[in-house]
């Protein structure tokens, strides 16, 4: 008996990431929310119970089913048009999660070749992208984002575009700081001293060693970028009908709020959710990928 | 020469609490000041000096826990006096100087602000009283110019004259004890025998005693009029300057001794004590220092010995009792 | 000092211009604007003569220098909607604005130093955890959805402010509390891990070692140490700040710049839009810059750098 458990426990060991995953209570609880924001993302069809643009009059702003007056059918409630809150919740995870990745994924690339660049090459270059990096540093993202969305045609595709161009300002600053740290280094010295090509230094010897900052750094992007989408989107700029997110939702709650506070409060809670667990995420991804922390378990 | 007790500490123990439980990092620590000496605390980093005098100002971290019979300053139990009147003492009848003359003094605030703030928290002054106390404090000191030191802020001094702006804010207040925690340790060779020199004087005019921390002997000899010699949280020798450097008893002073460049040193290499201080989890059984002492036997494997009295005035924690310099010598 | 500020005042020269490149861009590249000044039925002859005559066919560079000339005198054209020069429309909604973003400062200020640092003195007591938890919650959400809370919470069930509008102190609370709180939840943990290291330092022992009573020492010696990367971290803030302004603006109806700007969106004033960013721009310089004096008030070792 004994013989065989102790085979079992070499034969099978969670990998490190998974074990180090366990051991940490937010780490857990952000993995799970973001889990779940993906797969409705991924299978909203499949897992909302109704259509989301299904108008239903007879079913108006239904209270949660664990309210008194509420309707087991419509477990988080309906809205002023009868929709079905939770189905509208699933599909408004789609919205926001492919515009949070997409967004971020552009602003990286932007962000993370500009950073290359600068510092990489510093000199002329270096200063005039840092001044660039202030100037855009001094209008607020949101303000930016407004304006722009306001000139284009609403849609997912000019969202990402939008939040994703905004974004590449933290990359960078924090690519360039990598990077002017890195060519201080042994390797890449010498590198440079036998007279390897710039882009083999670049992609060989740079690229992978920001590589774990650029993950932490991306993660907490997609919470800000989710942030930025359903803002425009409340104030009306942003994802427009028959698509659904998250701050339209709020949007149209509002004028319900002293009588069907769930209307708006569902989307809210539903928001705040997924952006306390990309960020307990990123926070644990940044406790994991700090190599100070290899040796600990 | 009989001279009055300033300072009686009795068994002094201290522990540190650690995720593994606690450990002790110093073991029945006894010793006196009396008015008007310099008792220097010599041993290497590590052995409890630090904590000691940490303990006496009832300045040591939250993980530590100081327990003794007694800490008695001029008449008062410092374990059991309340929380306000030691506020009182410290600073005033007790002050203390540090090791790192470029960390101990705030950087956001002026070397007035820090004096004044001392002055007027145990004399009932006004600020321009205390300004001119300050400057003349500062001017015993031998800083130049200190009317415009006080305005000046810590970043702008260089680390001697920060030790001596740290002595005057220990001393301004007149206090029986100050204790000197390694002060002169990060200065340069010779700004540190100018604070030294300056410290005999000032305990002089101001009739202060002072606990002096050291690890080297050098200093010592320069200073002292009593030495203690610590190893591993316990007091291994206790003497007067000379009789210790004529003849050291512990093999530990003998073999800090030897490790001391002298002037008159005829062979090449410097000696040294071999092995480090053990650390606080694995005391070694017996006497701590057997398995770095060249003397060391079967019995002192076995049982810590004794701080015995072996002349007046001379205390030594070694079964060799006085032979222990000379078999070695 | 007065060379670092010079330095710093003269690098603000270059990032101005960048910022007029970066809206003259935005406004000239991402749309028509004679497409919201002409009847849908315009001819394409009509549009040409419109943009000729507004100058739209020259050349972009020329067209952009105009502009510069003209931003530097002030003159950034009249608002179509209301005809009156937009700089003077917006320089008229500013001073409710900055008196909404001053309150929220003060607010988040005033709320976080003391929760900070008392959160450092019960490191790891369930005090301590709770406002730990509660400034990670406030970082999580988003400011229209604060906003929203406090009036259902506050306005709405309570009844204790109003729930939009301006006028009295009593409607500057909400605004000012929703802007505030994502502020103090950036700043909380700050002060708490900065005042952590700074106990340990050895000023505090000295400070401990003159007989200065534990607050005095944590209150005058610690918290002037704790409170420099604080006004970095603010200064870094205020875009931020804005940007919730003009959503938090809408929420409650606060007739600020941020309300201002976004009918301008909706009405496709370009005008007062631009006008908007530029001041906006401008006020997050002046602030970084004002930050940068404070933090060479408070540490002198910058000045002898």
């Amino acid at each position: 008996m004994k013989k065989t458990g102790q085979e079992k426990k070499t034969a099978y060991r969670a990998p490190r990431w998974l074990r180090m995953l366990w051991r940490s209570k937010t780490g857990l609880l952000g993995f799970v929310i973001v889990a779940v924001a993906v797969a409705c993302a991924l299978f909203a069809p499949q897992l909302a119970p109704y259509d989301p643009n299904a108008i239903n009059p007879l079913n108006m702003l239904k209270p949660p089913a664990f309210m008194e007056g509420g309707d087991p059918a419509f477990l988080l409630g309906t809205d002023n048009l009868g929709h079905d809150i939770l189905s509208r919740l699933i599909y408004g995870a789609r919205v926001s999660m492919v515009i949070g990745i997409m967004s971020v994924v552009l602003a990286g690339v932007i962000g993370t070749a500009f950073g290359l660049l600068a510092g990489y090459y510093g000199g002329v270059l270096d200063a005039v992208v840092m001044r660039i990096t202030d100037a855009f540093h001094s209008i607020p993202r949101m303000l930016l984002a407004m304006v722009a969305v306001s000139l284009m045609k609403a849609g997912i595709g000019t969202l990402v575009l939008v939040i994703g161009v905004t974004g590449w300002i933290t990359y960078a600053r924090l690519i360039r700081s990598e990077v002017l740290v890195l060519k201080e280094r042994e390797f890449v010295k010498a590198a440079i001293t036998i007279g390897t090509p710039d882009y083999i230094i670049i992609f060989r010897h740079i690229l992978p060693n920001v590589f774990s900052s650029f993950i932490v750094v991306s993660t907490l992007a997609v919470a800000t970028s989710i942030i930025a989408e359903t803002s425009l989107s409340f104030l009306g700029l942003g994802i427009q009908p028959p698509d659904i997110s998250w701050g339209g939702m709020l949007s149209a709650g509002r004028n319900y709020l002293a009588t069907n506070w769930w209307v708006a409060t569902m989307p809210g809670v539903t928001l705040t959710l997924t952006v306390l667990g990309i960020m307990f995420l990123g926070n644990w991804l940044r406790d994991f990928m700090d190599p100070h922390n290899q040796g600990l378990e | 020469m009989k001279q009055e007790t300033l300072l009686q500490v009795e068994k002094l123990n201290a522990y540190f609490k650690t995720e593994d439980g606690r450990v002790q990092a110093v073991k029945d620590v006894s010793f006196q000041v009396k008015k008007g000496e310099l008792l220097a605390i010599v041993g290497e980093s590590g052995c409890g000096k630090s904590l000691t005098s940490l303990s006496i100002m009832g300045l040591t971290a939250k993980n530590c826990q100081v327990e003794a019979e007694g800490i008695e300053f001029q008449g008062e139990d410092l374990l059991k006096v309340s929380p306000r009147r030691f506020r009182q003492l410290r600073g005033k009848e007790l002050a203390m100087i540090f090791q790192e003359p470029l960390t101990s003094l705030n950087p956001l605030f002026t070397i007035g602000y820090q004096l004044m703030e001392t002055i007027r928290l145990h004399n009932p002054v006004t600020k321009k009283q205390a300004r001119e106390m300050a400057v003349e404090v500062l001017k015993k000191v031998e800083i130049p110019r200190p009317e415009r030191i006080i305005m000046e802020y810590p970043n702008a001094l260089s680390g001697g004259m920060r030790q001596r702006v740290m002595i005057a804010m220990a001393l301004v207040n007149k206090p029986s004890l100050l204790i000197a925690d390694e002060p002169t340790t990060a200065l340069d060779v010779t700004i540190q025998a100018q604070i030294l020199f300056l410290m005999k004087h000032l305990m002089k005019e101001y009739h202060t005693s002072i606990m002096f921390i050291t690890h080297d002997l050098g200093v010592v000899a320069e200073v002292a009029d009593r030495v203690m010699v610590m190893y591993a949280g316990q007091v291994v020798e206790e003497a007067n300057v000379y009789d210790l450097f004529n003849k050291p008893y512990h093999p530990y002073t003998k073999g800090l001794m030897d490790s001391t460049i002298k002037v008159d040193q005829k062979e090449g290499l410097l000696a040294t004590i071999s092995g480090t201080v053990p650390s606080l989890a694995e005391m070694p059984e017996g006497c701590r220092f057997h398995p770095r002492c060249p003397l060391a036997g079967e019995e002192c494997k076995k049982a810590c010995p004794e701080l015995r009295e072996v002349e007046p005035g001379r205390k030594v924690r070694c079964i060799h009792g006085n032979t222990g310099g000379k078999e070695n010598g | 000092m007065g060379k670092y500020l010079v330095k710093r005042i003269l690098q603000m020269i270059p990032v101005m211009i960048i910022i007029t490149m970066i809206i003259f861009i935005l406004l000239n590249v991402a749309g028509d604007p004679t497409v919201n000044l002409l009847p849908l039925d315009a001819t394409e002859a009509e549009r040409e003569a419109l943009r000729t005559a507004m100058g739209l066919n020259r050349p972009l560079p020329v067209q952009y220098l105009d502009f510069l000339k003209k931003a530097f005198t002030g003159d950034f054209g009249n608002s179509y909607r209301f005809n009156q020069p937009a700089l003077q429309l917006a320089m008229a909604r500013m001073p409710m604005s900055i008196q909404l973003a001053g309150a929220a400062l003060l607010f988040a200020v005033v709320m976080a130093i003391p929760l900070g640092i008392l959160s450092a003195q019960f490191a790891n007591s369930p005090f301590d955890l709770i406002i730990s938890g509660v400034s990670v919650l406030g970082r999580a959400m988003p400011s229209f959805w604060v906003g929203i809370m406090l009036i259902l919470l506050l306005a709405v069930n309570f009844r204790l402010f109003p729930v939009s509008g301006s006028g009295t102190p009593a409607h500057l609370v909400l605004p000012a509390l929703t802007l505030s709180i994502q502020n103090a939840a950036q700043i909380i943990p700050l002060i708490r891990s900065n005042m952590l290291s700074i106990m340990h330092e050895d000023y505090i022992r000295t400070a401990r070692s003159k007989g200065l009573r534990e607050w005095g020492v944590i209150c005058i010696h610690a918290f002037k140490n704790a409170l420099v990367p604080v006004v970095t971290i603010i200064a870094l803030e205020v875009p931020g700040l804005i940007g919730g302004a003009l959503i938090t603006e809408t929420v409650f109806a606060w007739p600020g710049l941020g309300q201002f700007l976004i009918q301008a969106i909706g009405n496709r004033d370009m005008s007062v839009v631009q006008v908007c960013i530029f001041l906006i721009a401008v006020i997050t310089l002046v602030a970084n810059l004002i930050a940068d004096i404070v933090y060479c008030l408070i540490d002198p070792r910058i000045r002898y750098e």
